[in-house]
């Protein structure tokens, strides 16, 4: 059967009539809007605090303000630069006032069009059931792995996935100058957003190719758009990256590999069965050539991603799958149902020949049948809008949102009257994002005000399990929300973050000291760069194995008369221990995590003087955990420390944790 | 036609708003306001491997760093390589008009023209 046939061009991916986009829209709106639902239930309405956000909003910030955008994106893991066109559209969104939570649903309301465009795309391709099991495998792939709980330049990309599908498709369909050209805009787009867009480019080419005429003009139209806008939008990119690849190693260093099994990552095992499907629908060509699509978009990441794992020099992980999951839902649907309907078609069929006098029967069953898969995508509808893929209660579910930090900057500038600089000397919170985040991102700190190294708060989530627990003196949720409630402590404290002693001591070296402060800054920037004087380098790239102690003068008092010092055990927490307190016997307990000191009312009596804490910096327990900042330890009324305890290590094994 | 239209008054709107805020010399309205850079800002380091749970990192004799990485540009650092806002959001602008175009014809499919017919 020859490919130039216009039947096999409709073979290849139908082309919507004008009664197919009713049914089509009515697929996208109504997906649409399940899946929008199911996203806010599962990953919430506000982003989590994500490292790569708090790095994007600075370049965002230095676009915005100082009218300095970047020109070569930001450092990307396997040693390139990229989503520079990514950051001017977040740029974008915020200069049209769609803030951290505007953006977020914005990527959330694209999303949810995304999986009503793979219910179309599946639909063209297979009808409408192998549409339902698309939406579900989109809707079960999409999420946490590929970064939908966060802002970061991976969340857009299962959208624009869907959009490069759904495009190619029409295309195969009815080849025109129009489509050929949108495809290689589209790829130069995606290209500047994250880097895995190269292999969209790569998919394009192949989707022209397998075009049934004019195949040659249309792939040099493709390809030629596709280089034009990727070096339009963003040229110094490229010319950086250029420079890169031809002088040094690409990958991802062996210090940071997980090595998890291939199969054993979700987009990576379904990438394979859609593959599969494929593979397997090739014994009957008018089915393989329907998947082709599919196949041309998920092959070009897969083969790469896979002698990358072989080789050892890529970190496979889900997010990498984040411009496929669209095609993978339509391979692993379609797929399955192309193969289940040709073959119910030829039982049929059979059936007639063999049985003439019943064909009236056959033909109301097959009628049956058909007006039965109608139902398919109403269920799957209801199985999203019943959220049967929303995670358990996992820690996912307490790490700090943007609302939560937000909250917390209201409150205490509300209530206690506190600036950014009072929140970068006094605010504590075991999460070292969170705390730059409230201090970076947040809003609603009062512009001007006193500060005072002794004035502490701790920022905490309350697992819902908690919400009935009896909040002490001082402490009060801020918010409320279905996952957990945030809980500001606000507590009396003898140490001072404006004065205090660093000292490090690496090997056998002598230790070296420096009297220091947390630093008020206001340049996010110097978070990274600088760090804090004494401390040890923030960025954690210089990290060798050293001792870091931290002296801390007491600043004991008659209304502060007694204060409690715990270390905690957590699993993204350096664990460090109290090495000794001077001017007074102490009584350091639980191998020196716990301490009780008291102020002596008598006059004249000795007074706890320092207070020394130690950790092991440059081993596993305490490496990229630590950020440059003193790390995380409670301190305070004897009231506040155990429930602090509490809420941050509630499970009943964690307080024991690692020695 | 159908095609034609929607796009020329995108684009209308894309260009109007990239020239209002090429012209808007009022700074951005949104968090966090920050006095200017005191000097040239370091390039952010490369983000952390990702999943929340960094792998342990090999270990290092005591009281050695491991080399750091090489320079990658002796000549021209990143942060000096910057465009204007008003550039920045007209590529944004461009992308969005790229993705809606692309959006809608693979949706609604190529306008047929009269050859098409046939």
């Amino acid at each position: 059967m020859s490919a130039d046939r216009p039947e096999d061009a409709d073979a290849l991916a139908p082309s919507p009539d004008r009664a197919g986009l009713r049914t089509d829209a009515i697929y996208l709106v109504v997906v649409a809007l399940v899946a929008f639902r199911q996203l806010c239930n599962s990953m919430g309405t506000s982003p989590t605090i994500w490292e790569d956000t708090l790095i994007e909003n600075l370049y965002v910030r230095d676009c915005l303000v100082d009218n300095h955008c970047t020109a070569v994106g930001a450092g990307a893991t396997v040693g390139i630069f990229h989503s520079a066109g990514y950051l001017h559209w977040r740029s974008l969104l915020h200069a049209v006032g769609l803030h951290a939570n505007g953006t977020f649903l914005t990527f959330h309301v694209l999303n949810a069009l995304g999986v009503g465009l793979v219910a179309v795309a599946a639909r063209r391709i297979a009808g409408p059931v192998a549409a339902a099991l698309a939406v579900l495998i989109m809707v079960a792939g999409n999420g946490v792995p590929t970064q939908l709980n966060v802002i970061s330049d991976v969340a857009p990309v299962p959208f624009l996935g869907a959009v490069f599908l759904l495009l190619a498709q029409t295309a195969t369909a009815r080849p025109t100058r129009a489509t050929t050209v949108a495809l290689g805009l589209l790829c130069g787009v995606m290209l500047n957003f994250y880097a895995t867009g190269l292999l969209c480019g790569v998919s394009a080419v192949i989707v022209t190719l397998r075009f049934p005429k004019d195949r040659w003009k249309h792939t040099a139209l493709v390809m030629a758009a596709f280089v034009v806008s990727t070096f339009v939008l963003s040229p110094l990119t490229w010319l950086v990256d250029l420079r890169i690849v031809l002088t040094r190693h690409i990958g991802h260093s062996p210090g940071m590999m997980n090595r998890l099994p291939l199969l054993e990552i979700p987009l990576a095992a379904l990438s394979a069965l859609a593959l599969l499907l494929w593979g397997v629908s090739a014994l009957w060509p008018p089915l393989r050539r329907r998947l082709d699509v599919v196949a041309a978009v998920i092959l070009p990441l897969f083969v790469p991603v896979l002698a990358g794992y072989l080789r050892g020099s890529l970190d496979v992980q889900d997010k990498y799958f984040a411009h496929v999951v669209a095609a993978i839902a339509v391979g692993v649907g379609a797929g399955a149902m192309l193969p289940l309907n040709a073959a119910a078609r030829w039982a049929l069929g059979r059936l007639e020949t063999r049985f003439p006098s019943r064909k009236a029967g056959i033909d109301r069953f097959s009628a049956m049948v058909r007006r039965s898969q109608a139902l398919a995508l109403p269920l799957a509808a209801l199985l999203v809008f019943a959220g049967f893929n929303e995670p358990a209660d996992t820690i996912e579910h307490l790490s700090y949102s943007y609302a939560d930090v937000l909250s917390t900057a209201r409150y205490l500038a509300r209530a206690r009257g506190w600036t950014s600089g009072q929140a970068q000397l006094g605010l504590l919170t075991p999460d070292e994002l969170a705390r730059r985040a409230a201090i970076r991102w947040a809003t609603g700190w009062r512009a001007s005000g006193t500060t005072s190294g002794l004035e502490h708060a701790y920022m905490l989530k309350m697992p819902v399990s908690d919400v009935l627990m009896q909040l002490p003196t001082g402490a009060e949720v801020v918010r409320r929300a279905a996952d957990g409630r945030t809980v500001v402590v606000s507590t009396c404290s003898w140490i001072d973050w404006t004065a205090f002693r660093a000292c490090t001591r690496r090997g056998d070296a002598p230790e070296t000291c420096m009297d220091t402060a947390l630093p008020i800054r206001n340049d996010g920037h110097q978070d990274y760069s600088e760090g804090i004087p004494g401390m040890p380098n923030p960025d954690g790239r210089d990290l060798s194995r050293q001792t870091l102690t931290l002296h801390f003068p007491l600043h004991p008092r008659p209304e502060c008369p007694v204060t409690r010092v715990v270390m905690p055990r957590l699993p993204l927490l350096c664990p460090g221990v109290i090495a000794s307190v001077d001017g007074v016997p102490a009584t350091i307990e639980d191998s020196g995590r716990r301490v009780l000191l008291r102020y002596d009312t008598r006059p004249g009596a000795p007074q706890p003087r320092e207070l020394a804490i130690s950790w092991e910096l440059g081993v596993p327990a305490c490496w990229n955990q630590f950020r440059g900042h003193p790390p995380f330890f409670i301190e305070g009324d004897p009231d506040a420390v155990p429930f602090i305890e509490r809420m941050i290590d509630p499970g009943p094994g964690a307080a024991e944790g690692p020695p | 036609m159908r095609l034609r239209t929607p796009l020329a008054v995108l684009g209308c709107i894309a260009s109007l708003a990239v020239a209002v805020q090429a012209q808007d010399p009022t700074p951005y309205r949104g968090p966090p306001v920050l006095p200017p850079h005191a000097g040239p800002p370091a390039p952010p380091p490369a983000p952390l491997p990702e999943g929340q749970s960094p792998a342990p990192p090999p270990p290092l004799p005591e009281g050695q760093a491991p080399p750091p990485p090489p320079p990658l540009d002796q000549n021209v650092p990143m942060e000096a390589m910057t465009i204007s806002r008003a550039t920045a959001m007209t590529v944004g602008g461009l992308e969005s008009l790229v993705i809606l175009g692309a959006a809608w014809l693979a949706f609604f499919g190529a306008p047929r023209r009269r050859d098409d017919q046939r």
